[in-house]
């Protein structure tokens, strides 16, 4: 069964079919056979009539006799014919439309034959009274035209009320099956992080089951997320403090030492790894979208990546590259502090990952549909394939041996992509056109126009 | 069908005996000197309606179908079953009959097309 | 209107029974229904031209065009149901081979095309003589909607019937409609055959029409579905069953073709 809807509404169709045309079918057939009694009934009463008419034998009592128009109008119609014999086969009466010769033998009773052309029915009657042979006969095509018309005029009806039925029960079956699409739509259309129980309003019996179970292992799996989740926070918010120590007896320890010591130094620059690596998982956690409940104030895209820039210029002076800011102010609905600490990671990534003297750019631009923020590299790039990947938390292109023999976290564009998802945007890696390198482009929601004078939180 | 059963000796010799069966029952009749008989339709109506045709011999039955629309010629009783066009006629050999009454009828016109054939 | 059901009934219920298994037995093979489109739109076509040139091909053959045609699109229906009968063990015997599709449909295709371009002609000379030139068209009309509504309701149920069955059972329940099918069509074509003289006249072997009239309604049904006849002839009974037996042997020859070292070439 493919679809259940197609299923339901093709059986449904057969069986309402299959009943209403049986049933007028043999609504059909009994009425013809009623309608053949009549007129069956109809030939009694001609003959009866016509014996009437010829009481004495061989002399047609005049005056009796069918108006002659009448007589013509059937016999034009060609509906009745009639035929008078006596005892000895002498055709005494007849009406225009019959023959000369017999309609019929001279057998008492209903009979079918073939003369003039076409098929009759022919009654033959024997009238002992005056010793003579009534033949009365009706053309079997008409008896029948008539019938069926009058028939099939109930019968039309039902046909032509199939395909409406039809048309009704497909929208019917899909109306009835409407809650197990919402179902999937609710289930499909959710995000991955959104573990929320899935809501409907009057859930059908036959549903409440699965919605029931399903809900039931949504909030386990939250459950377990959240446990997950706050274990990690918890984790690296415990690791902080033992790490500021290490920090201090490392500075110290530098202090004692007279003859700067390699050993020492790698020492200082491993906890500073470390610190950071925290620093980054609070970020992350402190960012996930469904963690983060802040309100949003207007946020001035470029004001911002200005002041971040000259937060950042050391390393970049360090590295001797070259970074531009274009573009103008891109005013965005958003969190100060998470939009800095995005910015901070795309050009940490920027500078990072591109070699010396290499050349950044960061672009913020606006127009009616959204605000543009763009940061590209003339460095080596993240190949197609991996550009979903990167994405993940702790996923470091060619593992830890990365070709720019740099270390890092691997949470940076994790933190990246929870930021842009809390503010509703949208992220894309491509290849830079103009310097060769990465380009991320984030997509945010403009704010609206009206607040202009809201420049910076 | 013949690639396909290759693989199977036995259904070669199946088929041929079946192409032999249909050779054999084609080849020693000839059509001569059966004895021909017509019957015409029209206005949907058989004439004649009752066809007298010796019984224990083959008979060619020539069907002419004088209205404007097709007939289809059947018998349950004789076992036939033939299309004829308007103004056209058709061919149908029956028999050798027992003697008895055979009916047929025009299916296309069921209520009028009526008649039977008398073996005698 | 009656005549009209009866007749359209007729020739719906047979075509419905063999698109019907071919549909079963094409989901049990895991192929969707696109040879359907195929082969009805090449029916459509051919019972047309069919009906169109029944007066040329009538008078083809010394007057016997028309037994011959029918016989052979018989045959050729009775044959393509063997060489389906032959495919589904096959799938049967081995169920993790996708058989060639091209194979596939086209058998199917030219079954459906055939049988629709028998069926379709009688009705479509049916409801052109007595419902369009003879006026009837309300009649025909509705007896035809009826008689087609009836055939399609209950193909649907054979269908959904079928399609209730577990993969196996049900391609070996379409083995064995094909089977009744393809011997029920060479029946038939026996008759074309007799009447066009090719086969001799026999007397009828036995005479059960005291037990199922020809014209009754279970007659009918019973000679859609299984080829019944009140009085058949020896030629009759022997190519009747003589279909069934070469569709037992491609079913058999299929069987042992499992073990021949490149079954892949079954399918081709």
């Amino acid at each position: 069964m493919a679809s259940i809807r197609v299923f339901l509404t093709l059986t449904l169709i057969a069986i309402i079919v299959l009943v209403s045309f049986l049933s007028s079918l043999r609504g059909y057939r009994q009425s013809m056979v009623e309608a053949e009694t009549l007129f069956d009934m109809q030939l009694q009463e001609h003959a009866k009539l016509l014996s009437l008419i010829t009481i004495n034998r061989g002399q047609v009592v005049e005056g009796l006799l069918l108006p002659r128009q009448a007589d013509a109008q059937l016999s034009a119609q060609s509906l009745i014919a009639y035929q008078v014999f006596n005892e000895e086969g002498a055709l005494l009466l007849r009406s225009v439309a019959a023959p000369n010769t017999p309609m019929s033998p001279r057998e008492v009773g209903y009979s079918d034959r073939n003369f003039n052309g076409y098929r009759w029915r022919v009654l033959v009657v024997w009238d002992q009274l005056d010793g003579h042979w009534v033949m009365v006969a009706q053309r079997l095509d008409v008896r029948y035209e008539l019938a069926e018309s009058v028939i099939l005029e109930a019968v039309v009806p039902t046909v032509l009320g199939v395909p409406l039925a039809a048309l009704l029960i497909w929208f019917i079956v899909g109306y009835g099956l409407r809650p197990i699409r919402q179902l999937a739509k609710e289930v499909r259309s959710r995000e991955v992080s959104d573990l929320s129980p899935v809501r409907l309003d009057n859930v059908p019996r036959e549903l409440t089951p699965l919605t029931v179970s399903t809900n039931d292992l949504l909030r386990r799996l939250q459950s377990s997320f959240n446990r997950e989740k706050r274990f990690a926070a918890d984790a690296a918010h415990e690791l902080r403090t033992p790490i500021s120590i290490l920090k201090v007896q490392v500075h110290n320890l530098l202090a004692e030492l007279e003859a700067p010591n390699a050993t020492a130094e790698e020492l200082r620059q491993g906890i500073d790894a470390m610190g950071h690596l925290v620093e980054q998982i609070l970020v992350l956690n402190r960012t996930a979208p469904d963690q983060y409940m802040v309100q949003f104030v207007p946020v001035d895209l470029y004001a911002l990546a200005q002041e971040v820039i000259s937060s950042e210029y050391e390393q970049i002076l360090e590295r001797e590259q070259h970074f531009d800011l274009e573009g103008g102010p891109g005013l965005v609905a958003g969190d100060a502090t998470a939009l800095r600490s995005l910015m901070l990671n795309l050009i940490g990534n920027a500078s990072k990952y591109s070699p010396q003297g290499a050349h950044i750019r960061m672009r913020v631009r606006t127009d009616r549909k959204e605000t543009i923020l763009q940061v590209e590299d003339s460095g080596p790039g993240i190949p197609e394939s991996y550009r979903e990947r990167v994405f993940d938390r702790f996923y470091r292109l060619d593992g830890d041996r990365h070709a720019s023999g740099v270390s890092g976290s691997g949470l940076g564009l994790a933190i990246v992509k929870h930021i842009v998802e809390m503010h509703g945007g949208h992220i894309r890696l491509s290849q830079s056109r103009e310097l060769g390198g990465l380009c991320v482009t984030i997509l945010f929601k403009p704010l609206a126009q009206e607040k202009p004078e809201g420049k910076k939180a | 069908m013949k690639e396909i059963l290759t693989p199977c000796p036995h259904l070669h010799r199946r088929w041929r005996s079946v192409l032999l069966f249909l050779l054999w029952s084609i080849a020693p009749w000839s059509h001569a000197q059966t004895p021909v008989f017509e019957i015409e339709i029209r206005e949907h109506l058989f004439f004649p309606a009752e066809l007298v045709i010796p019984a224990n011999q083959k008979v060619k039955l020539i069907i002419y179908n004088r209205d404007d629309t097709p007939e289809e010629f059947e018998s349950y009783e004789l076992n036939r079953e033939k299309v004829i066009v308007g103004n056209s006629q058709g061919v149908v050999f029956i028999g050798p009959l027992k003697p008895g009454e055979y009916p047929f009828f025009g299916e296309f016109n069921m209520k009028t097309a009526l008649g039977k054939i008398i073996a005698e | 209107m009656t005549d009209a059901v009866v007749i359209v009934l007729r020739e719906v219920l047979e075509a419905m029974l063999l698109i019907c298994m071919l549909m079963a037995t094409s989901t049990a093979m895991g192929y969707r229904f696109r040879w359907m489109l195929g082969g009805l739109a090449l029916g459509v076509g051919g019972a047309t031209l069919y009906a169109l040139g029944l007066e040329q091909i009538s008078m083809a053959f010394e007057g016997f065009g028309q037994e011959y045609v029918n016989s052979a699109l018989l045959v050729g229906i009775a044959v393509l149901l063997a060489t389906h009968n032959f495919l589904a063990v096959f799938q049967l015997r081995n169920p993790s081979v996708m058989l060639a599709y091209r194979t596939l449909m086209l058998t199917f295709v030219v079954m459906v095309a055939m049988a629709i371009t028998r069926e379709g002609a009688e009705i479509y000379l049916y409801a052109y003589s007595y419902g369009v030139l003879a006026g009837n068209i309300t009649a025909v009309f509705s007896g035809g909607v009826i008689g087609l509504g009836i055939g399609l309701s209950v193909g649907t149920f054979f269908y959904y019937g079928l399609r209730s069955l577990a993969r196996r059972p049900r391609l070996i329940v379409c083995c064995g409609v094909s089977l009744v099918l393809g011997a029920s069509m060479m029946g038939q074509a026996s008759v074309y055959l007799s009447q066009a003289d090719v086969l001799p006249y026999q007397e009828p072997l036995w005479d059960s029409s005291g037990l199922f009239e020809e014209s009754s309604l279970m007659g009918e049904l019973l000679r859609a579905t299984l080829g019944y006849e009140a009085q058949p002839t020896l030629n009759q009974v022997s190519l009747y069953l003589s279909s069934v037996i070469v569709s037992i042997l491609a079913m058999l020859a299929a069987w042992r073709l499992h073990r021949l070292p490149e079954p892949a070439r079954g399918g081709e």
